[in-house]
């Protein structure tokens, strides 16, 4: 039996030495010279791109398809969109640490996010939010991981398992990287003729004022304080307010500010945005055509206008 | 608990330690209490039913053993057949046949609220053969209740197979208290463990959520994209089983166990009879050997009515055994059909190929015959995986109202490549390898050791690399 501990040890041994020889090489070669996809290389391209923009946008495919950096004079002219599908304030949190610690410090960060956000605090969840950012290995990110528990640290210990179901993507991106024009992010959604389905509801939202969603966006309202950064929280509209829970936003809204939110632009009331309402906006029921999200971006411009000289950390 | 979980890793390590550490009766000992542990992870109570069918067939067999007749011998054949198929009519068929009874009769009997216990299918089938065996003398019956416990529920094949033969595990079990550990045997199933990980993990896992999401809103979906999801369910539920088979063999192995095949690169086979011979080996030998050749010669004569209606037979059992659902039913009929045809078109089929001049190509013919079998087994498995006839039907319609490749909706452009990869994967190493060559061959060939090392290292790297980590259970476990 001797034998077969002393080969399985020397097995693990070789394994974990190639793993780090193949993740090494994997990141330094292909990952880090990537600067396109939702794997990471939008991350990179706002690294390599200007480590001082006047603001960054932070979010999910709502802040992706929505918010157009080129209509948002008064946060400046250099902006970028780094809205991912599929991201809560929890990844938008950690890119925003990760970007941090590559030296980018933009003048403002505009997150968008949602009250379902903030809605399921499961395990699973969270682990599906910091996985998105894995190939990076921050404190941030490490904490997380243990708060998980002792499988997920363990997984985490190889490279191979960071770079999880993104070599392929990484991969493609690499090999189209001198493809890449000027861009700030933002993908407007072509309109469609068949009108979104309105059909669902937010009745059943609950807002978790502990969930690991909240306390993210309050650390990340405390990052920005330590780097003289404004932090706007914004949240769009939905189609004929499918999304909308009047009574659990002004509890979220309320308690956010407890948690030290300073700036929050509540537009989750398709009410607050008359312009918005009709079918021809839209693309689907969460997602605004590009002709609804140069109005919304407008709309967002004026807002952002309005907004006390003293909310802002002055810079 | 699930063989590509972080919770059976530890499980493993630490009841490996132990059982390499005891011997006589503490080895079975170990054995049966780690077996217990590992099927009460999921639902505990239901261990006693499993109990319950070992006492039956444990005692069955000690009295057809000890009769003095021949009527007493049949007598607790019929008890123990009839208490084992009781179970598994009460806990898998009693609310399929109350809703088809209710619906032909008019009737209103009520339904029982239950969830069916893992693998009842397999152990129940794996019970009878015992009693079966024994009855026909092909077996000694097993007087040591601990090694037929052990010979029914060891955790490796408790919960979907392979399906053993009392004839190839207990004489296995029987020298458990001796055998030695060998690194050999170790080295072959952890090789084979890590590769069924693979499968199950890169493979299954990453096309099943794609499979669900269209079959889940089959209405808004293309021809082309159902022709396309119900293709990689192929792949999927090939993966899914045959990787839980040779995980399930591979850790037998470990411990110096020799598991049958379950699988032998299905999809190569180039008629629907060469394919049942490589498919879930352990189910179709197990009703050729106690339905099919029964039926047969139950018909009085070897006519080809009588092999006909036994093969439809035999395949409408192999369908409703996965289910309790006339889909089920439907796919087995279906394999009956295609068995038949196969057989009745097989000279005009040759003589059609020599006409074209095809058997002068032969590596083209044969791919065309591998093809052919593909699909059909996947225009079955619409059924298998519709959850009603109405829908699979409706999934067929669309398909035969047309196909466009560009309307293959993909859904998410990264998970549809890591699919497309990882079916790519699987099938260069099993074309390339593995219809080849077997684990045993390739650890025993030469730079063995090195191979099997490779086979294994290559297959955890993908695991970590590209597997899907969601926890997604075994498609079979629901049998």
């Amino acid at each position: 039996m001797l034998t077969i501990f002393k080969k399985t040890a020397i097995a693990i041994i070789l394994f974990i030495f190639l793993d780090r020889i193949l993740s090494f090489a994997f990141m330094h070669i292909i990952f880090d010279n990537t600067i396109s996809g939702e794997s990471g290389g939008t991350i990179n391209y706002v690294i390599k791109k200007d480590s001082h923009p006047d603001f960054l946008i932070l979010g999910a495919s709502r802040a992706k398809h929505e918010i157009d950096p080129s209509v948002l004079p008064s946060l400046g002219a250099n902006g970028y969109n780094l809205g991912i599908n599929g991201n809560t304030v929890l990844t938008s949190s950690l890119i925003l640490d990760i970007l941090l610690r590559n030296g980018v410090k933009p003048k403002t960060v505009l997150v968008q996010t949602d009250l379902s956000d903030f809605t399921d605090d499961s395990r699973q969840k969270t682990l599906d939010q910091i996985s998105r950012v894995y190939p990076y290995d921050t404190p941030l990110i490490r904490s997380y991981v243990q708060s998980i528990g002792a499988e997920e640290e363990v997984k985490y210990f190889f490279g191979l398992y960071r770079l999880n179901r993104k070599i392929l993507d990484v991969g493609y991106n690499f090999l189209k990287r001198n493809s890449i024009g000027a861009i700030d992010g933002f993908v407007g959604l072509p309109e469609i003729a068949v009108p979104p389905d309105g059909s669902w509801a937010a009745a059943n939202y609950i807002y978790e004022g502990t969930s690991t969603t909240a306390l993210a966006l309050e650390h990340m309202q405390e990052l920005c304080n330590e780097n003289s950064i404004d932090l706007i929280v914004v949240f769009p509209p939905f189609y004929n307010n499918v999304g909308y829970n009047k009574t659990q936003q002004e509890i979220m809204m309320n308690d956010l500010k407890k948690h030290g939110l300073k700036i929050m632009i509540d537009l989750s009331d398709i009410a607050k945005t008359p312009g918005l309402a009709g079918a021809d906006n839209w693309r689907d029921a969460l997602h605004m055509d590009t002709a609804g999200a140069e109005k919304f971006s407008i709309i967002l411009n004026t807002a952002i206008e309005k907004l006390p000289e003293g909310d802002r950390n002055g810079q | 608990m699930l063989f590509d979980s972080f919770t059976f890793l530890v499980f493993f390590a630490i009841f490996f330690v132990i059982y390499f550490s005891v011997r006589g009766t503490l080895r079975h000992i170990v054995l049966f209490v780690a077996s217990c542990v590992f099927y009460m992870w999921f639902i505990p109570k239901y261990v006693l039913i499993l109990f319950l069918a070992i006492g039956i067939d444990f005692y069955a067999a000690i009295r057809i053993e000890d009769a003095a007749t021949a009527r007493g011998r049949k007598r607790w054949l019929l008890i123990g057949i009839v208490n084992t198929c009781a179970l598994l009519f009460i806990f898998k068929y009693y609310n399929f046949f109350i809703t088809n009874l209710n619906g032909i009769g008019g009737l209103h009997i009520p339904y029982w609220n239950i969830i069916l216990p893992l693998g009842l299918s397999f152990h129940t089938f794996q019970s009878l053969s015992y009693v079966i065996d024994v009855y026909r003398k092909k077996v000694r019956t097993e007087r040591n209740l601990l090694v037929y416990a052990n010979y029914v529920m060891m955790f490796p094949q408790i919960v979907a197979g392979p399906i053993e033969r009392a004839g190839q595990l207990i004489p296995q079990l029987r020298s458990l208290a001796e055998n030695p550990v060998n690194q050999s045997d170790f080295a072959i199933g952890m090789t084979r463990f890590s590769y069924g990980l693979f499968k199950k993990m890169v493979v299954a896992d990453n096309i099943g959520p794609y499979v669900t999401a269209v079959y889940n809103n089959y209405t808004h979906h293309t021809g082309a994209t159902l022709l396309v999801a119900s293709m990689f369910f192929s792949v999927q539920l090939y993966a899914d089983f045959s990787g839980y088979s040779d995980m399930a063999i591979g850790i037998a192995r470990a411990l110096g166990f020799r598991f049958n095949e379950n699988f032998e690169t299905p999809y190569f086979a180039r008629t629907i009879a060469e394919f049942w011979r490589r498919w879930h080996i352990s189910l179709s030998s197990w009703l050729r050997d106690y339905l099919y050749y029964p039926l047969v010669f139950s018909f009085g004569s070897l006519s080809k009515f009588a092999m006909y209606a036994s093969t439809i037979i035999t395949f409408a059992v192999i369908g409703l055994w996965h289910g309790a659902n006339w889909t089920f039913v439907i796919f087995g009929t279906l394999q009956g059909i295609y068995m038949i045809a196969g057989t009745v078109t097989e000279k005009m089929r040759a003589k059609f190929v020599d006409l074209i001049r095809l058997s002068k190509l032969p590596r083209v013919h044969h791919a065309i015959q591998m093809a052919i079998v593909f699909l059909l087994f996947t225009f079955s498995l619409i059924f298998f995986r519709a959850s009603s006839i109405s829908q699979a039907w409706a999934i067929i319609m669309k398909i035969a109202s047309g196909i466009s490749i560009g309307a293959v909706n993909v859904l998410d452009t990264n998970g549809f490549t890591i699919m497309c990869v990882a079916a790519l994967i699987l099938f260069a190493s099993e074309f390339f390898v593995f219809r080849k060559y077997s684990f045993d061959r390739i650890h025993d060939g030469r730079r063995g050791g090195l191979a099997s090392s490779v086979i294994a290292i290559t297959s955890v790297a993908l695991v970590l690399s590209l597997g899907f980590w969601g926890g997604a259970s075994f498609i079979y476990f629901q049998f």
